[in-house]
């Protein structure tokens, strides 16, 4: 689905802040990401999500190498992908629904289509009755709850979320888990950005840590005893 | 739940109206200007049309080995030009002017023959003029070698030397329009494209979050350039309608003679109107295109 090899980054003349970043997502993997503030996460991402070109080495998704993708393709990659942001980046000045239905109107799905999926998705995260709501309305959550939709709503090959339930509450944030879980069953890969270490623990995923530029791949304590569990 | 016209929020903004009002008065100069290069066009096409294949013969008051012919001597020098000429199967009309014609037409420099005391005794030229069925070069020359067998103080005037002065300043003065009308289609392609250009900078955050959402090239572009289309439109439709309220004014009010008498009516109406058409819708298609160019270099600096 997705490799790295040897991936650097730096912004303009600093000091990189990803350094020969070396690892591989198979598809349909879950995976948690994470580190301390100002490891590199967002950077790591914007590099998952073709924010960013790196400064170095050599990012494969999709079987294709991404520097060597033409304008068109690396359209076509992104829109198989899902991203929830940190600050939502939800566009002010569209209603909750045209929020969601935005990657669904990128690619072209008729608009019947789109009414229904996106009602029926708004209708799921809780917000049914706020489809017309601008998002400067709402609250945090509310806002979280667009971004997820919106990430969501194109059933991507890849789903990207920086810390995804930091503004919800417990049961919505659970809700959520299960929502990124049930589509990791259908076969999305998942990246989740946190620091929620009870999130984390609960749900057993492995790791990407992310220490001063510099990731390891670590399994989950209950990772073991879950794969012996699956296979017996 | 309609779908909304814009993902980007084209149009709040604020500036559009100065943008249709500048594109409405671009539209009109242009207009304007492309209508006093028709008249040019059709005011040398009235004068050139009027003196072709017409020449002047003059039989001057004074002799040039010196002395002045008196109006008898110059009436008998007209009847032998009429009576060669008359034999000259490429002429088509001949007119000696009278008295009563000359005296109308120096009545602009001297007034009135009948306020003029002595006005018989003026040493005024006699005026032929010739109606060939064709001219050119040769025909003159060898008609102007018949005329000096005659006498050799007469004088051939094709005004082609006037006519040609006259011609070239109206070609200069359309070729002064036409610069003008493309230095001012050009501004308004430049101001539409430059506000595009800033929308883009302050819609930035937005447009980079189309494009990580997979949004093509296309599919922003085609934004933009339908904002500018919309709104260079809204602009000529105002120019359009202030330059046809000026015009029809000045063809139906005043009556501009190139317009009303030379050419045909319908060809010159007809090349207004088709000028009215085309050239805003001209003028938003270049504004459309230069907004989609602009937007698209843009986007191709990002990733």
């Amino acid at each position: 689905m997705i490799r790295f090899e040897h991936v650097g980054l730096r912004y303009g003349f600093g000091p990189e802040v990803l350094s020969d970043i070396n690892f591989t997502l198979d598809p349909g993997s879950f995976h948690f990401l994470t580190g301390p503030s100002g490891a590199g996460k967002t950077s790591l991402m914007s590099l998952m999500y073709l924010g960013r070109h790196p400064t170095r080495g050599r990012i494969t998704m999709y079987d294709q190498n991404v520097s060597e993708a033409t304008r068109p393709q690396l359209a076509q990659m992104r829109q198989r992908i899902g991203v929830v942001f940190q600050d939502f980046r939800l566009l002010p000045h569209l209603s909750a629904f045209d929020n969601v239905a935005l990657p669904l109107r990128i690619i072209g799905r008729p608009e019947k289509e789109i009414r229904a999926h996106v009602s029926e998705l708004l209708e799921w995260v809780g917000l049914g009755d706020y489809q017309r709501a601008l998002p400067p309305t709402l609250s945090g959550g509310q806002q979280q709850r667009i971004a997820i939709a919106r990430a969501v709503i194109v059933r991507p090959r890849l789903l990207l979320a920086d810390e995804p339930t930091g503004n919800l509450d417990d049961e919505i944030g659970l809700r959520l888990m299960n929502l990124f879980d049930q589509l990791n069953r259908m076969g999305t890969t998942i990246v989740i950005a946190t620091h929620n270490q009870v999130l984390m623990d609960k749900f057993g995923h492995p790791r990407l840590l992310l220490e001063a530029g510099h990731l390891r791949v670590v399994r989950a304590r209950g990772w073991i005893r879950r794969t012996m569990a699956e296979v017996l | 739940m309609s779908r909304a016209h814009y993902d980007l929020p084209l149009q709040q903004d604020r500036s559009a109206g100065f943008l249709i009002l500048l594109t409405g008065l671009m539209t009109f100069l242009a207009l304007a200007t492309c209508a006093a290069a028709l008249s040019l066009n059709a005011l040398a096409f009235y004068w050139s049309s009027g003196l072709e294949n017409n020449l002047s013969i003059e039989i001057p008051a004074e002799r040039s080995k010196g002395g002045l012919r008196d109006a008898e001597e110059i009436q008998l020098l007209a009847e032998r030009v009429d009576k060669a000429l008359k034999q000259d199967t490429n002429v088509r009309e001949i007119e000696i002017l009278d008295q009563k014609a000359m005296n109308d037409l120096l009545a602009p420099w001297l007034g009135p023959q009948q306020n003029l005391a002595g006005a018989e005794d003026l040493p005024l030229p006699g005026l032929i003029s010739v109606t060939l069925g064709h001219t050119d070069t040769d025909i003159l020359s060898s008609l102007q070698e018949r005329l000096k067998k005659i006498d050799a103080d007469l004088r051939v005037d094709d005004h082609q030397e006037w006519l040609s002065g006259i011609i070239r300043l109206c070609r200069s003065l359309q070729v002064a329009a036409v610069v003008s009308t493309l230095v001012i289609i050009s501004t308004t392609v430049i101001a539409v494209a430059g506000a595009m250009r800033a929308r883009m900078e302050i819609l930035r955050p937005d447009v980079e979050l189309l494009h990580l959402m997979g949004a093509g090239d296309n599919y922003i572009t085609a934004q933009f350039q339908r904002h500018a289309l919309i709104l260079s439109s809204k602009g000529a439709i105002l120019g359009i309608l202030a330059a046809a309220v000026v015009l029809c004014g000045l063809y139906f009010g005043i009556g501009t003679i190139p317009l009303a008498d030379s050419m045909p009516e319908h060809g010159m109406l007809g090349m207004l109107l088709l000028m009215l058409l085309l050239l805003p819708l001209a003028l938003c298609l270049i504004s459309a295109l230069a907004a989609r160019i602009m937007v698209l270099r843009v986007l191709r600096a990002m990733v």
